[in-house]
């Protein structure tokens, strides 16, 4: 003789299932999130630098990617005449951002000039559209910007001597966080 | 569609006991404190006006309302089988499921598109023989007839063969012949012992075929053997729209 009593439906037992099974679901949810986080990398510019990204207006963005594309011209061209190309003839052959264009002048209207055998100056007549820019040709050639309407021919090309003479360094960074994808 | 659990077998049907089942719905109530029992073994049947609370007793029986009070099954042995039998069968008349895929999806695990189980073949064609539904096995269930699909649900009813068996309206779309065979189980279920809870609406039939009758309106308005508790004047309180209490119904 066994006497079995018919439980009714819907009452607490049930929702306290449903409260379980949600409370599994947040706890296996939780630990995977807990178990596969990665931290992210959070890289911030040195004071004497500027972000190539974050920290340049849309006129000297142009000019600073201008810059790196026809760098490896300028290169190529080293490597054949052994010599840099002068401005005036990097401006004749087209290649911004020396060429006078439309462009050109809407970003500035910079007056370039070769400094020696070391780097390209762009003194900007109009700052507040676009600092002065300077390409240094080195083993690593980098790109440095000044904004101070008074920006001249550096005397010195080192870093410190430019950083003194109100110069920062452009660098550009490779984060999730500009490009909100995953570099593996 | 059938609520047959699977525990163990017995050789005899359970009674069944109900004391003080309430249910509401919202706040409609549906069951004000019922109390009557079922007998093991017995063909018990429920009668009552439709909205008064007999497929929702029913329900409660199998475990699928939220009731109050106390209802219990006391089953001579182990905790056997509860087979269920419902009034209908809603589905599109279009729906390609003959009677062999219907009852394949009732009455085995495989799924029904994989064809009969070898296991339950046997059985499945036994109970469409008791049923006389044996020579109709390929037919679609939307061509059937209301009162052959009745008798297929009757058939699913029968595997595995239940101890307590719960039928809701199972004649109210038999032909002659259906009810014909509908009490032939009715008795091979009595020899077995096995308990019936039945509801019907045919009077006649309860009178005949029924051990023990239940007026249900909300409330238990008579409970007896039907040869007594069957009196027109009974009938007229069962039927009429505002049930009277217990006591005045049976005085």
């Amino acid at each position: 003789m066994s006497t079995q009593v018919v439980r009714p439906a819907g009452a607490g037992h049930e929702t306290l299932y449903v409260l379980l099974l949600c409370l599994l679901i947040v706890t296996v949810a939780g630990s995977v999130v807990a178990w596969r986080h990665e931290s992210a990398e959070v890289t911030s510019v040195a004071a004497h630098q500027l972000d190539a990204r974050r920290d340049l207006n849309a006129a000297e963005q142009g000019i600073y990617a201008d810059l790196r594309v026809t760098l490896d011209e300028i290169l190529l061209l080293r490597e054949e005449s052994g010599n840099l190309p002068r401005p005036a003839q990097l401006a004749e052959d087209g290649f911004a951002p020396f060429a006078h264009d439309a462009s050109s002048v809407s970003r500035g209207n910079h007056a370039w000039q070769l400094l020696g055998e070391q780097a390209y100056l762009g003194l900007s007549p109009n700052p507040d559209v676009a600092g002065s820019f300077l390409l240094r040709i080195g083993d690593q050639p980098d790109v440095w910007l000044n904004r101070n309407p008074g920006a001249s021919v550096p005397a010195d090309l080192d870093d410190a001597a430019l950083n003194q003479s109100g110069w920062q360094q452009v660098v550009a960074q490779f984060d999730a966080g500009v490009t909100r994808q995953h570099r593996h | 569609m059938t609520a047959v659990e699977r525990l163990s077998v017995t050789a005899c049907g359970p009674g069944v006991e109900f004391d003080q089942v309430s249910l509401t719905l919202g706040r409609t109530p549906i069951l004000d404190h019922v109390s009557f029992s079922i007998r093991p073994g017995s063909v018990h049947a429920l009668v009552g006006p439709n909205g008064g609370g007999k497929s929702s007793l029913i329900k409660t029986l199998l475990g699928q309302m939220p009731h109050q009070g106390r209802l219990c099954l006391n089953w001579p042995g182990e905790p056997g089988l509860i087979g269920y039998v419902p009034q209908a069968l809603e589905f599109d008349r279009g729906l390609p499921m003959t009677v062999d895929d219907f009852m394949a999806a009732m009455c085995q695990r495989r799924p029904a598109f994989m064809g009969l189980s070898r296991k339950v073949a046997p059985a499945i064609g036994e109970a469409l023989e008791r049923v006389g539904m044996q020579d109709k096995r390929k037919r679609r269930m939307g061509a059937l007839s209301g009162g052959e699909r009745q008798r297929v649900l009757l058939a699913q009813g029968l595997i595995p063969a239940p101890q307590l068996l719960v039928l809701d309206e199972p004649m109210s779309a038999l032909d002659e012949a259906g009810a014909q065979v509908f009490e032939r189980l009715l008795k091979d279920w009595r020899q077995a012992g096995v308990t019936v809870v039945w509801i019907e609406h045919d009077l006649a039939a309860v009178k005949r075929l029924a051990e023990r009758v239940t007026g249900l309106n909300r409330q238990v308005l008579f409970d007896g053997p039907p040869e007594q508790t069957l009196s027109p004047e009974r009938l007229l309180t069962l039927f009429s729209t505002h049930p009277k209490a217990h006591g005045s119904a049976l005085s």
